[in-house]
């Protein structure tokens, strides 16, 4: 079982080190930092609306940047190696293909987590910095008006309140579900195709078809005889073959500054590190069976 | 696999499944059935936490355009109602107002519990909409500027009521809605009883609670207005909390004692 972890472990640093070499996803990272750095110049609109977009936009950028990062880390981990050849020497050894598929997605995980804290670091710096902004501007604004006792305090704690929630450690967190997700259905789709535009392509259908697999859900389970057999074998096929990417959107409500409890957070984590479980058996079992 | 053809982008078995692959649409299928049951215990949690906002329909996608929609559909909400938004800010230049009213309409469908799309939709509909109508030059007319006026103002109270059906438990409408009817509708008992709805709300500022006495004083409700004033007043377990201003309630209840004539014995604070 050591070695076993032991071969994990080396597939996954090996991976993690290759990937945090390559410029694409090096510069998708800078894009993100950029964007997130810019979302701080949405200045004429009140300080709630100020901070909404700042988190709108920058947990958006983190999205966004991840999601592509991770598709496109992921979907040349299978055919990089085919194409170099090297998979045929690391399957030589005692290595199983299991190890290997594992450990290569835990490095893809690894990678997603680096960039994500590094991305967080840059949002809680531009956050911190505009609510200092925010605060002497507030207090600037009330010198010399005939404010109520108590009213600049209260928009001052307002500010800091919305600055400071430590909700959006769960939202982060959230958002790493999600890229992890995504990165789980690109090797999953890695796993039977020959090509990686067809990854990219099949994994980026499957983000979008999750975020309206709730809909589906909903149809399939209440159309009852009502449906044609076609549109209920459809529906019922992306409702049980597809992730719900839509219940990730619990962030929106995070940002809102809604009371978002751990146990809700908890059962989505779950969720997601359930449904990876199932997606790497699943990977394997395919890749267990296909000629190289 | 016993065999595999590469054209398509994919690998297909020619002479059936493999057993790993079979295996594989097992295991799919099985979890499908578990993880349906699991998405919608996660989906009766949301509900039950009341988060809410607009289904993508077809009606929308007419609204957003197609950019925005493929927003929506990649699960960025969040960030497509601050395009709306801003959408408002440049309608605003060009003081189109009707654009103004379907903006914040489909702002407030997309994130109805973002108070602030609400107020400001409000206020940009009662305030800036109405008042530009009211000095509208190029309408000779003032009876139908006077009109005008009014009819902007009541779409700002429309979606301040709207809002209010959305978010029942926070202050802030209740006080933005007051605040419409005491400058705008000059309905000072309207303004009174929202004002009064807004303080009793969780984390209403204090000085919200004075509002409703001022109110009830402007309506000319006088004797109301001192019932209210000694209501506030006789809360002694407050009385070392500086915010609720009690030199202005003390100097309220004294003006209403004089102005009303209270005999001294029934007086709080007796001549």
């Amino acid at each position: 079982v050591k070695e076993t972890f032991v071969r994990i472990y080396v597939i996954a640093r090996n991976t993690l080190t290759e990937a945090l070499r390559q410029k694409v996803l090096n510069l998708l990272l800078l894009f993100a930092v950029i964007t997130i750095g810019s979302a701080n110049f949405f200045t004429q609109f009140t300080f709630d609306e100020q901070l909404k977009f700042l988190k709108d936009f920058s947990l958006g950028a983190m999205t966004f940047f991840g999601v592509l990062i991770a598709v496109m880390g992921t979907a040349q981990l299978i055919p990089s190696e085919l194409e170099s050849r090297t998979i045929y020497t690391i399957l030589s050894k005692p290595v199983r293909r299991f190890d290997f598929l594992l450990g290569k997605f835990m490095g893809m995980i690894a990678l997603l987590g680096i960039f994500l804290l590094l991305m967080t670091l840059v949002f809680a710096a531009v956050l911190l910095l505009k609510e200092q902004a925010l605060i002497a501007s507030e207090t600037a604004f009330a010198q010399g008006q005939n404010l109520e006792p108590g009213a600049l305090e209260h928009s001052l704690r307002d500010i800091r309140a919305q600055a400071r929630d430590p909700q959006l450690v769960q939202a982060v967190l959230l958002v790493y579900a999600k890229l992890c997700m995504t990165a789980g259905l690109a090797l999953f789709v890695s796993t039977f195709a020959t090509s990686t535009i067809f990854t990219v392509a099949t994994t980026f259908l499957l983000y979008l078809a999750g975020h309206l697999q709730a809909t589906a859900r909903e149809a399939w389970l209440e159309a009852g005889a009502s449906a044609g057999l076609g549109q209920q074998i459809f529906l019922g096929a992306v409702s049980l073959l597809i992730p719900d990417m839509a219940s990730y959107g619990v962030v929106d409500e995070i940002i809102l500054g809604h009371s978002l409890p751990w146990s809700q957070t908890a059962g989505i984590l779950g969720y997601t590190a359930v449904y990876l479980t199932v997606l790497l058996a699943v990977s394997y079992l395919i890749f267990h069976d296909r000629e190289l | 696999m016993t065999g595999s053809s590469r054209e398509s982008g994919f690998l297909v078995a020619r002479s059936g499944l493999s057993r790993g692959m079979m295996a594989a649409v097992l295991l799919l299928t099985g979890w499908g059935a578990l993880k349906v049951a699991w998405e919608m215990q996660i989906r009766r949690e949301q509900d039950a936490l009341k988060y809410q906002g607009l289904k993508v329909s077809r009606a929308v996608r007419d609204q957003v355009g197609q950019g925005m929609m493929l927003g929506l559909f990649s699960g960025f909400k969040g960030v497509v109602a601050d395009f709306v938004w801003l959408g408002v800010v440049d309608a605003l230049a060009d003081r189109e107002w009707f654009r103004i009213k379907n903006r914040v309409e489909l702002v407030t469908a997309l994130q109805p519990r973002f108070l602030p799309f609400w107020e400001q939709g409000a206020w940009h509909l009662a305030w800036n909409a109405s008042l530009d109508r009211r000095r509208n030059l190029e309408e000779p007319s003032q009876a139908r500027r006077i009109r005008d006026e009014r009819f902007w103002i009541a779409e700002g109270e429309e979606v301040l009521k709207r809002g209010l059906e959305n978010n029942p438990e926070r202050y802030n409408l209740y006080y933005s809605l007051g605040w419409l009817y005491q400058h705008r509708k000059r309905d000072y008992r309207q303004a009174a009883h929202y004002y009064a709805l807004a303080a009793e709300r969780p984390g209403a500022p204090t000085y919200l609670e004075r509002f409703a006495g001022y109110m009830l004083e402007k309506a000319g409700e006088n004797e109301e207005a001192y019932a209210y004033w000694r209501k506030l007043w006789n809360r002694p377990e407050l009385k070392g909390d500086p915010t609720r201003a009690w030199d202005k309630i003390e100097k309220k209840i004294r003006d209403q004692e004089n102005r009303l004539k209270i005999p001294p014995e029934k007086r709080i604070f007796p001549k």
